[in-house]
């Protein structure tokens, strides 16, 4: 046990180092900050609610540069992408953040919150995954064809629609290989901030899908430009924070020495998978986090009298993180394996870059 | 018995999802309980 003296808890060293590392891990992969599983688990851990909110967008910020810097290397990035969803992503907090506070007045907040959340999160993973699912048949059915498999492979139809939308400045995205209308971008950026901003998240695991699907780049490029946007988000997140005196920079010491090593390790193993596997992670981790969101609603509902409810959403939170971890580092295992030549099962075959 | 259940990405998501709460739930009797 360490005395965090800012915070005022005593909490383990171990414990902190090990949910820095797996959700760098998990970050570096889908391109997401992991602020809906890394807050959740330290109020678990003792934090008070706020200084989690601190100590989690701080070590963000920290994560965050390091996996766009891994990103960077392997060419994820698409900075006139990166850099006009910036402006809008900026507006669309400032409005998510008003209309949380319209709702607070109302006495309403967390019952909405919890509610929006749980929305967005199960549409989002209901989308992504019957998507992938149908991208990883196609994959497999091409792959028993003997023909050649790029790196990404999505099915949506939505792409083409919002790129065929004819409105003033067109904006050229070089790496992402998109020609789409700024508005687009900007519109995106807005709608994905606004959530963002509401639901008091980073807003990764919306931004991430809206890439693909609304502006039509591939997964890759959509993980890596998503961490430019954490990189600012949590940048000016950790700056608020620390003048308030909502964070304790041991934590964020302890917590940043594991996601250094979970960054790396999570975007290094995007370069051996396809699209699919991202995105099925990506929407593991939707369902997940749904089900931690409804048990919450629940608890609230009934009075935050039924312990049992509360436990299961701790037990959720912590287990989101671990089977994450374990999925993308199996996938990793399995990819390896399959350039070897060695056994992988049928369904990681189509996934990985052999 | 193995090879079906890694075989099929159900069974595998399943064997997996099944540890980690296993090793959740080890995690917050061993370290956590009387904490929160």
């Amino acid at each position: 046990m360490f005395d965090f003296m800012i915070a005022g808890v005593q909490a383990p060293i171990f414990l902190l180092v090990f949910v820095g590392f797996t959700v760098g891990i998990v970050g570096g992969f889908i391109g997401v900050g992991g602020g809906y599983m890394v807050t959740p688990a330290l109020i678990v851990f003792g934090f008070p609610g706020y200084m989690a909110s601190g100590i989690d967008m701080t070590h963000i910020a920290g994560k965050g540069l390091v996996s766009t810097l891994r990103h960077r290397q392997l060419g994820n990035i698409d900075w006139t992408l990166a850099l006009t969803m910036v402006a809008g992503t900026m507006l669309g907090v400032e409005l998510g953040v008003r209309t949380l506070v319209y709702f607070k007045n109302l006495g309403i907040a967390g019952v909405v919150l919890l509610v929006t959340s749980v929305v967005v999160m199960f549409s989002l993973f209901l989308y992504t995954q019957i998507e992938t699912r149908r991208s990883h048949r196609a994959l497999d059915v091409m792959k028993s064809e003997g023909r050649e498999i790029g790196r990404e492979l999505h099915t949506s139809s939505l792409p083409k629609f919002f790129q065929s939308i004819n409105l003033a400045p067109i904006v050229r995205c070089r790496t992402a290989r998109v020609v789409v209308s700024m508005w687009v971008i900007v519109l995106v950026g807005v709608v994905t901030g606004f959530l963002a901003g509401f639901l008091g998240v980073g807003g990764g695991f919306i931004r991430v899908p809206a890439l693909v699907y609304l502006v039509g780049a591939s997964t890759h490029i959509a993980v890596g430009t998503d961490l430019v946007e954490i990189v600012f988000s949590g940048g000016y997140g950790a700056l608020r924070h620390s003048i308030e005196g909502h964070v304790d920079m041991m934590a964020v010491v302890f917590m940043i020495s594991g996601a250094l090593f979970g960054a790396q390790i999570g975007s290094i193993a995007t370069a051996y998978v396809r699209g699919p596997a991202i995105r099925y992670v990506l929407s593991y981790s939707l369902i997940l986090a749904t089900f931690g969101s409804v048990m919450r609603l629940i608890y609230v509902l009934t009075g935050q009298k039924v312990e049992w409810l509360s436990l299961i959403a701790v037990m959720l939170t912590l287990g989101e993180m671990i089977f994450l971890c374990l999925f993308i580092i199996s996938l990793l295992y399995f990819a390896r394996r399959n350039k070897r030549g060695a056994w992988v099962p049928e369904w990681v075959k189509p996934l990985v870059i052999s | 018995m193995m090879k079906w259940w890694m075989n099929s990405m159900w069974g595998f998501w399943l064997v997996l999802l099944t540890f980690s709460l296993g090793l959740a739930t080890g995690i917050y009797y061993v370290w956590l309980k009387g904490n929160i």
